[in-house]
């Protein structure tokens, strides 16, 4: 008796510790309803971005983004010498187009095309359960709001970070922080919500604050303001050709 | 004619755009862009006393110029579209021996279409347009449309052809048709596009074009990320486009009369020309690396090249007036003079990117031209700096080199400088 209680403890050490469990269910249901929270799949939105150094020199540019689920084109509206500059994304391809000669190239995931702390993956890749596998932590606290915690596991590496923590607010599921990790496990940057304006459970009005964590003194101040759903987005806007004929993306149609 | 062709463009546009904007519901709002850029500018330059075209173009040692480089986009939602892109200059030439100063004035239209699109599929734009061709930098030798690019030029040419497109665009294959106007009737052309994106990484086109007075041209463009999937390698690319045509585009030396003499003899055909090039960004530092070759196969060997400018070079008037034809044949194929060429670029947008008060709002670019034969050589470095909002300052020094009779060799001008302030809008 006492070797087979022996052997069945052993054996419940030697089980791998299990996740815990997501009290609300299916947890890529809800994933996608927290991206779907900030920004849906279908929309539009003006952004505008102020990166600040150490140095105390700062950056402002604008822009606006059409999003088609997992096609994206983002434009710069200022300063003036950027204008007309895109950024496409067409599922896991990435193209800008530069301002002066409208000349279009293929750039990539992790390039940082307007600089400062965002990454044409910031800008352009809002579909968490298509690049990472999420797994429940637990429960936290932070900025004075109950959490859940997540951790998110690039499926594909070039275009998404190694790994991610997201903490998601349980009363109103909008991220509250999400932290940015290189294979290393080194802490690259984090990025906090600062405000958001929510109507009807959407955000309407949402602000960022990206931070290098290597140099904290180093941010990015996003804001994603006048977010609207669209129920429908020409097909046309996110190909090269499109991008190529030098035609502007109206912000109004 | 030639007026009359301009008219009926004109009025196409015109018509097109009304019926356009007539398919629309009314309340859609109509919305304007006023985009470009103010450059005043300021060039001296240092004369080559030994160019060929030193007699019949001398040049100004120093100029001054007011340019407005802009864009007027016209929109109805997106399905609509009127685009008018301009550059006016006014030109100073100033006469250090006496003061005296010369003024001119031009607009250039570089385009001016309507656009418009039925579903979201296809598009038709008429009017003066440049077409979208290779991949090349610096030279486009399948393009047999447009008003060709001059490597030695330091602003870009913006300006199109009058042009009826037509333009499928849909996965897998994209399809481009068009028909160019010009002048003359029997100059009207007629071109195709295929373009495809199946290939993973690889953008691909095939094109042909035809005109009763240019003939045929067939051309293949490629462009390749071969490591677009390997972080930090992503951003290098390479690129292939060459064209195969039948009429010859440019003279090739033919023996006159007298002894020393060159006429600019018409080229037979086929004939072909290609280039590859390939481009890369360092990361961390973005510096940016781009080389490009091209071949023409109807550019003048060496010896030939140095035969036309001996010939240009004549003490001899009659050999002189008899080889004068090769002054406008050789200017307007600057850089395609020769039959083989490098080209070297290195950039940096800005030295850092990290809030530094002066390293991050200044940049560099060096370029060097070499014709592979004669090895005269063509190259630029420049500093662009912009420390106020909206507005650059650039200072551009180019250098020309070679033996006297060679192609770089006997560019007007040996040195030139030229300081830019640039105001965005």
């Amino acid at each position: 008796m006492k070797s087979i209680l022996l052997f069945v403890a052993a054996t419940a050490l030697a089980l791998p510790l299990e996740a815990e469990t997501f009290p609300e269910g299916d947890l890529a249901a809800y994933i996608d309803s927290v991206d779907a929270v900030m920004l849906p799949v279908n929309c539009k939105a003006k952004m505008a971005v102020l990166d600040t150094f150490a140095t105390g020199e700062d950056r402002a540019s604008d822009g606006f983004f059409i999003r088609k689920d997992n096609r994206v084109v983002w434009v710069a509206t200022a300063p003036a010498s950027q204008k007309n500059f895109a950024l496409l994304r067409d599922e896991d391809l990435f193209y800008e187009r530069l301002a002066t000669t409208n000349k279009v190239v293929k750039t990539s995931a992790t390039a940082n095309a307007r600089g400062g702390e965002t990454s044409n993956l910031d800008l352009t890749r809002f579909n968490t359960n298509r690049d990472y596998t999420a797994r429940y932590l637990g429960n936290d606290t932070v900025e004075g709001k109950e959490c859940y915690r997540f951790e998110l596991r690039a499926k594909n590496r070039k275009l998404a970070y190694s790994l991610v923590q997201l903490w998601v607010d349980k009363a109103t599921r909008m991220p509250v922080k999400k932290a940015f990790f290189a294979v290393s496990g080194m802490a690259l940057k984090y990025f906090t919500i600062t405000r958001a304006d929510m109507n009807e459970g959407r955000a309407r009005e949402v602000e960022m604050r990206y931070v290098d964590a290597l140099k904290p003194e180093n941010s990015s101040r996003l804001r994603l303001y006048d977010i609207r759903p669209l129920s429908r987005v020409p097909d046309q806007f996110f190909t090269r050709e499109y991008l190529e004929s030098g035609r502007l993306y109206p912000y109004d149609f | 004619m030639k007026r009359f062709a301009r008219l009926a463009a004109a009025a196409l546009v015109a018509a097109a755009h009304l019926a356009a904007a007539g398919h629309l519901p009314a309340e859609e709002p109509l919305s304007f862009d006023l985009s470009g850029d103010l450059d005043a500018q300021a060039v001296s330059s240092s004369a080559n006393q030994a160019s060929a075209f030193a007699a019949v173009s001398p040049v100004q040692e120093v100029t001054a110029a007011g340019i407005i480089d802009g864009k007027l986009v016209l929109s109805k939602q997106y399905t609509t579209l009127g685009l008018f892109d301009f550059t006016f200059q006014t030109a100073n030439v100033l006469n250090p021996a006496n003061g005296a100063k010369l003024e001119s004035f031009s607009l250039t239209v570089n385009e001016l279409y309507s656009d418009v699109n039925f579903g979201d599929t296809f598009f038709v734009r008429l009017g003066k347009q440049r077409l979208k061709w290779g991949a090349g930098y610096i030279f486009n030798p399948s393009d047999p449309v447009n008003p060709p690019k001059d490597p030695i030029a330091l602003r870009a040419v913006r300006e199109g052809v009058t042009a009826l497109k037509l333009e499928l665009i849909a996965k897998p294959i994209s399809i481009m048709s068009f028909a160019v106007l010009y002048d003359a009737l029997n100059q009207t052309g007629f071109g195709t596009k295929l373009s495809t994106s199946v290939i993973p990484n690889t953008d691909l086109s095939v094109s042909g074009y035809w005109s009763e007075s240019e003939s045929w041209t067939a051309a293949l463009n490629a462009s390749v990320a071969p490591l677009y999937d390997i972080p930090g390698w992503d951003t290098l690319q390479l690129w292939f486009e060459g064209s195969i045509y039948d009429k010859g585009r440019y003279a090739t030396p033919v023996s006159g009369p007298i002894p020393g003499t060159l006429l600019p003899g018409e080229a037979g055909g086929p004939n072909y020309s290609l280039l590859v090039g390939s481009s890369a960004q360092l990361p961390v530092i973005r510096t940016v690396l781009l080389a490009e070759y091209y071949h023409l196969s109807e550019g003048l060997s060496a010896s030939e090249l140095r035969a036309v400018y001996r010939a240009l070079h004549s003490t001899d008037p009659a050999v002189l007036a008899q080889s004068g034809g090769w002054y406008a044949e050789l200017a307007r194929r600057p850089a395609r003079q020769g039959q083989d060429y490098l080209f070297l670029s290195l950039s940096q947008p800005t030295v850092t990117d990290s809030g530094h008060p002066v390293f991050d709002k200044v940049g560099f670019l060096a370029t060097c031209l070499l014709n592979l034969e004669d090895h005269s050589f063509f190259s630029t470095g420049g500093v662009t700096t912009s420390f106020v909002k909206d507005s650059a300052i650039n200072l551009t020094l180019s250098w020309a080199n070679g033996e006297t009779p060679t192609e770089f060799g006997n560019l007007p001008a040996t040195l030139s400088a030229t300081l830019d302030v640039i105001v965005y809008f």
